[in-house]
């Protein structure tokens, strides 16, 4: 990609829109949120935060604390391997709607998406209802004799791995199909006129050129699942905890305003790190695909 | 990690039992001459509207009963917003002179902190009449003494069981330490409720139930620990009320504790599955309050409101939605109209002397080391 | 041979779709139980929700309310995005990077956090409990994800292709909109329908920036599904998903032509 020189206002006047809705509606919240942070929590029962102090307490106890870096950890770790599966499963499920036919890929589409539109409570309440004490995954288990009593699948890692997979896969599907839609089919079909096998023609062909398409589904995976809240919060147990839930404790049911901000801009930055380190990878898989 | 054997008994608070035995008095006195009085005469507010944020669920209740009935009396209109922890986040965002509501329903854990930081003021018991209809002890608390909050006990810490898990029912608190509920328990996950659990366990153990509320204010050490060396015995930590139905409902858990009001909506669908108390000892209930906020033009209007929310009629409809109530009337009638509502809340007089909230004041005395501990020694393994 | 492993990946795939949709199938099915406890039922089914739902003003507005608000943050975020992306792929500007870098930071901070930020300045700005003040928040939501999906199909679209258009004398605009556009169609389809699953979903911002007459359907539904989930709210999650797919059915059929 060459880039052009014409009329230097106007990739500025294309970027307006975008950067007028972040100074508007995203740099104030983001100043308000690092003020509050630096200042002195009050001691339970006499407010949210003493006015007209500053102090870094709230961000050294965050990452002066095993506790406060054992959550930081979790959450990258967490939602390192989320995005990871989300991607994984979501390639070749994406793979089989790319080759179905027109109707059906709409439909297929149509069945990723709709979980989607519906309030996310009751679809955990459904994933809590099938990873249940009587739910039909223990159920199975219990059948096939491999465990001799139900598993406690809610409450624990595994639900919550689960449940924030289901709540991430369906944008990594929306991702790639159009990426994989996007190669031109006349270059497979070279490829096998040439003699390669089906395997031999995606290995070569299809799975280089999708690549620069799953580096960004892997980055809005990453993102999404380094933010995870709901699953946590419903399906997993206090061992499960992400910083968003933290912030979410502290501020609202604790009052705590300062720790629930440090929180907050301690997440902003841990996402930020993991997205600038995700570059790497990323771009190795862009130029796998021909790309910049 | 060896559990504390002895715990050092505190007695409970002097100054508090005699304001409550004077309390009682006088309120028995004034008692003796009390219904539902009539709608404030005289009182015009035509052309404003009152904003009022009421907890989920409730919106429905007190549009039926409280809106129509309070909009006729005054000439004002209600607007109802429901929701649940937004309310003072709102509130403090909300420019001077224009909050987003004028009369608030929050509960001990949002409302202290925000009435210490001025975000409420001070509401004029003499036009709020009905207030000498609840049970003088809902009013018993240093916010409602300072006139900041009309308070009031809504929903009371249950023992919940699943009957098909368990032989022998518990009858209270202590039982849960018992050999077959050991790992099969369920708690909230919000220690205002669950350390009490604890403490009720704690006290049972030593042989001195119903004075926990002394164990918290005097020994919170004590409870702390107990609470850190037991936490294995739990199963699961329950998020919200629904989920801890759910589990209950799969099996997921033998014993634990519960909001009554949960419990009792669960217990009609499912009869054969909840088993649940009430025990008497150490009986704790969550403490709600209506605050005007500070900078409210319609002040007056909100203390109508609450006089009007506080009416036999809305708090028998509180009572039927399985919800205690502080008005004495009601909560007799409703007592005799459901027996599973008259073995969880107060109704009789006695049982009103002897109604407690969670200890909140201990609990906002020493809060910091309480979450730290809660979090991260008894949530999480340590 | 073939056919086995044509089959067998078929069979994986309706499998895998049938997984996806399995906890959306129990909320379907909780969604008729004719008690209050959210339970499916088995011997006894009921529309009780359905037509609880349908007729309280209060849901049927807040789903009116929902779609207008998605609808323009849908507009805002594919507008800012679309126009952002054509700009870094496709221009060489100083600030370049910043700005690629900045429009991904709403996604890092918890929306509650953003949201509780947001209120004071949307109060100042007398526009709290309004609409637009919804969307735009959407918008700024969605934006990035929009921007991503949106400046990888621009990256991977030939830009030759729209340079030989301008060689045959057409306009810039005209040829982004005759050759680019119609390249990246499927991402921009998807940007936004991942922009509307955002606004659809979203209950913090609606939370903290409604007002009793402007509330969103998750804002109207969210204090009922933290401590009493009854199967309204299945029957609500029903509803809005059949509608939203209903509509982007009837987009995705107005846009083939």
């Amino acid at each position: 990609m060459t880039p052009r020189r014409t009329h230097l206002a106007v990739p500025w006047l294309l970027s307006a829109p975008a950067a007028a809705l972040l100074l508007a509606l995203f740099a104030g919240p983001l100043l308000l949120l690092l003020r509050v942070s630096l200042y002195e929590s009050s001691d339970g029962g006499t407010g949210f935060y003493r006015p007209g102090t500053w102090t870094l307490r709230a961000y050294g106890e965050l990452l002066g604390e095993p506790f406060g870096r054992g959550t930081i950890a979790f959450t990258v770790a967490l939602g390192a391997a989320v995005a990871a599966l989300s991607v994984l499963i979501g390639y070749p499920l994406a793979l089989f709607i790319h080759a179905l036919p027109r109707r059906a890929k709409a439909l297929a589409i149509g069945a990723v998406v709709l979980p989607k539109l519906a309030n996310v409570f009751v679809v955990l309440y459904g994933v809590n209802l099938l990873l249940g004490h009587s739910g039909p995954v223990n159920r199975v288990l219990l059948a096939f004799g491999v465990t001799s009593e139900p598993l406690l699948l809610t409450h624990s890692l595994f639900g919550v791995v689960v449940a924030e997979t289901y709540l991430v896969l369906p944008y990594a599907v929306l991702v790639l199909v159009p990426t994989l839609d996007r190669i031109d089919p006349a270059l497979v079909a070279a490829a096998r006129g040439l003699g390669a096998g089906p395997w031999t023609a995606f290995r070569r062909v299809t799975l280089p050129l999708s690549l620069p398409g799953v580096a960004v589904a892997g980055q809005l995976c990453l993102i999404w699942a380094l933010g995870a809240f709901v699953g946590p919060l419903l399906v997993g147990g206090p061992e499960q905890a992400t910083l968003a839930v933290r912030v979410q404790k502290n501020g609202l049911e604790y009052g705590d305003w300062p720790r629930a901000a440090a929180t907050a801009v301690l997440s902003l930055l841990t996402v930020a790190v993991c997205v600038a380190v995700y570059a790497w990878p990323a771009r190795a898989m862009r130029r796998a695909g021909g790309g910049p | 990690m060896k559990c504390p054997d002895a715990s050092a008994r505190a007695d409970g608070p002097d100054r508090r039992s005699f304001l409550r035995a004077a309390g009682t008095a006088v309120g028995a006195s004034i008692l003796g001459g009390c219904s539902s009085p009539p709608p404030p005469s005289g009182t015009d507010f035509r052309g404003r509207t009152l904003t009022i944020f009421v907890y989920s669920g409730l919106d429905k209740l007190f549009q039926e009963h409280f809106v129509e009935p309070f909009e006729a009396g005054t000439g004002a209109k209600v607007v109802l917003d429901a929701g649940w922890w937004d309310s003072i986040g709102k509130l403090k965002a909300s420019p001077k002179g224009q909050p987003a509501y004028d009369l608030v329903l929050t509960d001990a854990t949002q409302g202290y902190p925000a009435i210490k930081s001025g975000m409420f003021r001070q509401i004029d018991f003499d036009r709020v009449p009905n207030h000498k209809a609840l049970a003088p002890v809902a009013l018993d608390n240093w916010v409602a003494k300072e006139r900041y909050a009309v308070t009031f006990h809504e929903s009371a810490m249950t023992l919940v069981w699943d009957r098909r898990q368990v032989g022998a029912e518990p009858s209270g608190w202590g039982d849960l330490l018992r050999g077959d509920f050991n790992r099969k328990l369920a708690l909230y996950d919000s220690f205002y409720m669950s350390l009490y659990t604890f403490a009720c366990m704690k006290v049972a153990a030593d042989g001195k139930p119903g004075t926990a509320h002394a164990a918290v204010a005097g020994d919170l050490g004590g409870v702390l620990d107990f609470a850190r060396c037991e936490r294995d015995r739990v199963r699961l930590w329950w998020p919200t009320g629904t989920k801890m139905a759910q589990d209950l409902l799969q099996g997921a858990f033998a014993a634990g504790n519960a909001h009554s009001v949960a419990v009792l909506r669960t217990v009609k669908d499912k009869p054969e599955v909840v088993g649940f108390t009430t025990p008497d000892a150490d009986r704790a209930f969550v403490q709600l309050m209506w605050v005007i906020p500070a900078d409210t033009p319609n002040a007056e209007l909100a203390e109508v409101a609450i006089d009007y929310l506080l009416s036999k009629d809305v708090q028998t409809a509180v009572a039927k939605r399985g919800a205690g109530t502080s008005h004495l009337e009601a909560a007799r009638e409703a007592a005799q109209a459901d027996p599973d509502w008259a073995r969880t809340y107060p109704h009789t007089d006695e049982q009103f002397r002897a109604m407690r909230y969670y200890p909140y004041e201990a609990y906002f005395k020493d809060w910091e080391r309480i979450k730290r501990t809660w979090e991260q020694e008894v949530l999480r393994k340590s | 041979m073939r056919r086995l492993t044509l089959h067998l990946t078929r069979g994986l795939g309706v499998l895998a779709l049938v997984t996806l949709l399995a906890p959306l199938a129990c909320a379907v099915w909780m969604s008729f139980a004719p008690g209050e406890v959210l339970e499916p039922p088995t011997s006894q089914w009921s529309l009780r929700w359905y037509r609880e739902f349908f007729g309280t003003a209060k849901w049927t507005r807040a789903m009116a309310t929902s779609a207008e608000v998605a609808g323009l943050s849908v507009l805002g975020s594919l507008g800012s995005g679309l126009a952002l992306a054509v700009a870094v792929t496709r221009f060489h500007f100083r600030g370049r990077r910043a700005v690629a870098g900045a429009v991904l930071l709403p996604l890092f901070v918890p929306a509650v956090v953003l949201a509780m930020g947001l209120l004071p300045f949307v109060a100042l700005a007398g526009l709290q409990g309004k609409a637009v003040a919804l969307a735009a928040a959407h918008a700024l939501v969605s934006l990035p994800a929009v921007y991503l999906v949106l400046r990888g199909a621009l990256a991977q679209a030939d830009p030759d292709l729209e340079r030989a258009a301008r060689g045959l004398g057409v306009g810039p605009v005209t040829a982004f909109r005759r050759v680019t556009l119609p390249l990246i169609g499927p991402s921009v389809i998807a940007g936004a329908v991942i922009a509307f699953i955002l606004s659809a979903n979203e209950f913090a911002f609606a939370v903290f920036l409604s007002s009793p007459r402007v509330r969103t359907l998750p804002a109207a539904l969210w204090p009922e599904a933290r401590d009493k989930e009854t199967p309204l709210l299945a029957a609500a999650s029903v509803v809005t998903a059949l509608f939203t797919l209903l509509g982007m059915w009837i987009v995705a059929r107005l846009l083939r032509r």
